[in-house]
């Protein structure tokens, strides 16, 4: 678990960045910070490695003071991910990725063994990329080793600042979706943060919104969406909240009993969004949603949608 | 294959190397004090075989360029024995002019000669660009060249006779220049790259550093020659031994104190500062002994005796006195500073600041990210500047003979002095040989020592590469 107890930083001759900031990142979950630009979302992140220091409270890490932690045996337990990646040029891939455990003293085969297992966990073929270097590689590739490098010391932590935030809208998504899977397979305690909403709403299980130096909102994506605490919340999440919130429900969320008269089908397990969208290109008639099994077990209809203002639980969310 | 085209570089070459037969090839003197006549090439005995070697060498290029290796043979051939012509002739021109001279007679190259030596250096260029064997043209033709005097054909020419004079001191005047040049790069080396460092880290340092070593590199060398002289004289005649090691090694102690106490403060970047200068006073001394040392050996003189071991021994045996290889090597050191200094600093800027970012945030310590990637990036930047110090210092050490100091100066000094060009040509062509030598040898260096990834065909192959492979574009 990650602590953060009535955390506040001022730069020297400025105004505070962050004021009495208490929030914590439960074990095994990817808290997202997001907030407009200078909101002091990275320098929170970067209190928790002790690139920054706090000017007053505390910071704690698996329930120790980051302060009485060895700096450096603090970081080798926490991988930190940036956006422009920071590869060491010089270096090949797998040894980018070995970096730290070739520090640590761990025998060249075994860090070897596992830089290549991260690598193809990355989607990057050892054969092919383990001997090129950093600047033969495209930016979505570059920032795959970054996260590689990241998790070789396998640390119980991550610290991602905007991972995803320089790349284009494909690589992005396709990064997002390869990143999902991997959370739930090792299981990290991630901080994370972007200023995409999208992003945020994607990948996180809580989202923290910094403004002004203090937190406007935490809570579950959904809970953002649907329920902003203020104004500033409801604008930052934008004008198109509701929609978003579609993203994270099945059509299972929405579906009634089979209806006869349906026509056209659509998945079980569809996002949300992605039914409501062949409803409307359907024209607005009923249409079948099928398990993948291939059996109808129900209809869904546009009005079913306006329904969405009950709170209803997203599908596949912890105890929200 | 590409259609056979002319060079334009080989050929501008063959045009220079005809042109220069209009001028007079060799300078004629009855004796040193004379005014000279010149005698064109083609007057000469075998004169038209340059005139001949040009004309093939232009039909080659005029005719193909590129177009396979069989003509690239034939051009680095054709080359180098119009290098050996070249050498070959300037010494043949001698010997038949001297045949009917007395010895006191003097053959110079003059004109045409020169003009020979720069179309060939055009020619040569414009060769190595061919394929295959042509590359090596310019070695090739360089040792032709070289061949002639090595083998004593140049002996009626007035350099070798000038040679001849002095043949028992060029060679220790050459390595004392070498061992100034060497020992003040030494000296800047030691002081240079931690100045380097500290600017690179120290955003406020970096203004003040950077330009007191500009501002030193601006002072004109016999100025501070002028300078240093009277420092020198005075630390000569009245400090001992005893009392320059014990100021010396003194501020190497407080200021690594300092420095340890302090660290990244200014306190503590004025003890390293002072630090440093301990250990060059210290260098200094050592380099003079050293420089002293060689001196007597190759020159005769007096060479160094164990009294001035004593504590007591003034410093004046130690070779530091107002003229001398002391205020020589100070001033050497101070120019060779700026390059240094800031290549290092240029290196280590270069360092992209999320490299360290990343690094630190992954539990590197600042020794750990120096060591691992901020001294090897910066590395090709450091041997730049060492080269440029190096030809620097090499070239400035020509007026260390001025205040008393040793080096190939000193033929040109006495050849000025004495009127004899052949001697002033004597001292001047080695230094811009060696000069050029060494530049080659260090920038050699330095592409050996950038990191593969660094290097400017990594780029090149990564594109490739993505283009090729259909996995990349699958991913992203
Ligand atoms: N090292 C620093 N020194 C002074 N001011 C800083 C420093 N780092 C960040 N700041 C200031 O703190 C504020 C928040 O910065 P940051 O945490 O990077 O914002 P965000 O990541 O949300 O865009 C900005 O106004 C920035 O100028
Ligand atoms: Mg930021």
């Amino acid at each position: 678990m990650i602590e953060f107890r009535e955390v506040t930083k001022q730069f020297a001759g400025g105004p505070p960045v962050l004021n009495g900031i208490t929030l914590a990142v439960p074990d095994g979950e990817l808290v997202v910070l997001i907030g407009p630009s200078g909101s002091g979302k990275s320098t929170l992140m970067r209190l928790v490695n002790r690139l920054i220091e706090p000017t007053s409270g505390s910071v704690w890490v698996d329930g120790r003071n980051v302060a009485d932690v060895n700096v450096v045996e603090l970081r080798r337990n926490i991988g930190y991910v940036i956006q422009s990646v920071g590869l060491f040029p010089h270096l090949t891939v797998a040894q980018n990725v070995e970096l730290v455990p070739s520090i640590t003293g761990v025998p060249a085969a075994q860090r070897r063994r596992r830089a290549e297992d991260l690598l193809h966990l990355m989607g990057l073929e050892p054969a092919a990329y383990a001997e090129r270097y950093p600047r033969q590689l495209s930016g979505g590739q570059q920032q795959r080793v970054g996260i590689a490098r990241a998790l070789a010391a396998d640390p119980a932590y991550l610290l991602m600042d905007e991972p995803f935030s320089a790349l284009d809208p494909i690589t992005r998504e396709a990064l997002q979706e390869q990143f999902l899977q991997l959370k739930r397979e090792l299981g990290q305690t991630i901080l994370f943060v972007t200023h995409d909403v999208e992003e945020a709403v994607r990948l996180g299980d809580h989202i923290c919104l910094l403004g002004d130096g203090v937190i406007q909102q935490f809570g579950p994506p959904d809970e953002l969406l649907h329920r902003p605490a203020n104004d500033f919340v409801a604008s930052f999440m934008g004008d198109s909240r509701e929609l978003l919130r579609l993203g994270l429900r099945t059509a299972a969320d929405y579906m009634r009993p089979p209806d006869p008269a349906a026509r056209g089908q659509v998945g079980l397990d569809w996002p949300a969004d992605r039914a409501l969208s062949a409803l409307l290109g359907a024209g607005g008639a009923a249409m079948q949603v099928v398990a993948p099994s291939g059996e109808v077990v129900g209809s869904l209809r546009l009005s079913d949608f306006a329904g969405s203002s009950q709170a209803q639980q997203p599908a596949g969310e912890p105890g929200a | 294959m590409s259609r056979a085209r002319p060079d334009p570089i080989v050929l501008l070459g063959a045009a220079l190397g005809l042109a220069a037969l209009a001028l007079p090839w060799v300078n004629f003197r009855e004796n040193r004090l004379v005014l000279g006549e010149g005698f064109p090439l083609l007057g000469l005995p075998a004169g038209w075989l340059l005139p001949a070697l040009w004309l093939a060498l232009g039909a080659l290029a005029w005719s193909s360029w590129r177009s396979d290796a069989r003509t690239a043979w034939l051009g680095a051939v054709l080359f180098a024995v119009t290098c050996a012509g070249v050498s070959g002739l300037l010494g043949g021109a001698a010997s038949s002019l001297m045949l009917e001279a007395t010895p006191l007679a003097r053959v110079s190259p003059a004109g045409g000669f020169w003009l020979s030596v720069l179309a060939l250096y055009v020619a040569g260029f414009g060769l190595s660009r061919w394929p295959g064997a042509a590359r090596w043209s310019g070695l090739l033709g360089l040792l032709a060249f070289a061949a002639v005097p090595l083998l004593g054909w140049w002996q009626d020419l007035g350099l070798a006779q000038e040679y001849a004079n002095i043949a028992g001191t060029f060679w220790p005047q050459l390595g004392l220049h070498l061992a100034l040049s060497l020992t003040a790069l030494l000296l800047a080396l030691i002081l240079g790259l931690p100045l380097g460092l500290a600017a690179a880290r120290h955003e406020r340092l970096s203004g003040t550093v950077l330009g007191v070593a500009g501002f030193l590199q601006t002072v004109p060398s016999v100025a501070l020659f002028g300078l240093v002289l009277p420092v020198f004289s005075a630390l000569g005649r009245d400090a001992t031994l005893g009392s320059y090691v014990g100021w010396a090694g003194g501020a190497l102690l407080l200021g690594t104190a300092l420095w340890r106490l302090f660290g990244q403060k200014i306190a503590g970047l004025l003890g390293g500062l002072l630090a440093l200068l301990g250990v060059q006073a210290l260098l200094l001394l050592g380099g003079l002994a050293l420089i002293g040392m060689l001196e007597g050996v190759w020159l005769g003189g007096r060479s160094f005796s164990p009294e001035a071991l004593s504590l007591s021994a003034p410093l004046s045996a130690w070779g530091i006195r107002g003229i001398g290889a002391a205020p020589a090597l100070l001033a050497l050191t101070i120019y060779a500073l700026l390059p240094v200094v800031t290549n290092t600093f240029v290196g280590l800027r270069s360092v992209p600041p999320a490299l360290t970012d990343a690094a630190r945030g992954l539990g590197m310590t600042g020794g750990q990210i120096l060591r691992r990637a901020e001294w090897p990036i910066a590395l090709p930047f450091i041997m730049e500047g060492i080269r440029a110090a190096l030809v620097l210092t090499f070239g400035i050490a020509t007026i260390a003979p001025l205040i008393g100091a040793g080096g190939l100066g000193f033929f040109i000094q006495r050849g000025v002095e004495g009127n004899v060009p052949d001697l002033v040509l004597l001292g001047a062509l080695p230094i811009v040989l060696v000069a050029l030598l060494l530049s080659g040898l260090v920038g050699w260096l330095g592409q050996r020592l950038t990191p593969p990834g660094l290097r400017p065909e990594a780029a090149a192959q990564g594109a490739e590469l993505t283009e090729a492979s259909p996995e990349v574009r699958s991913v992203s």
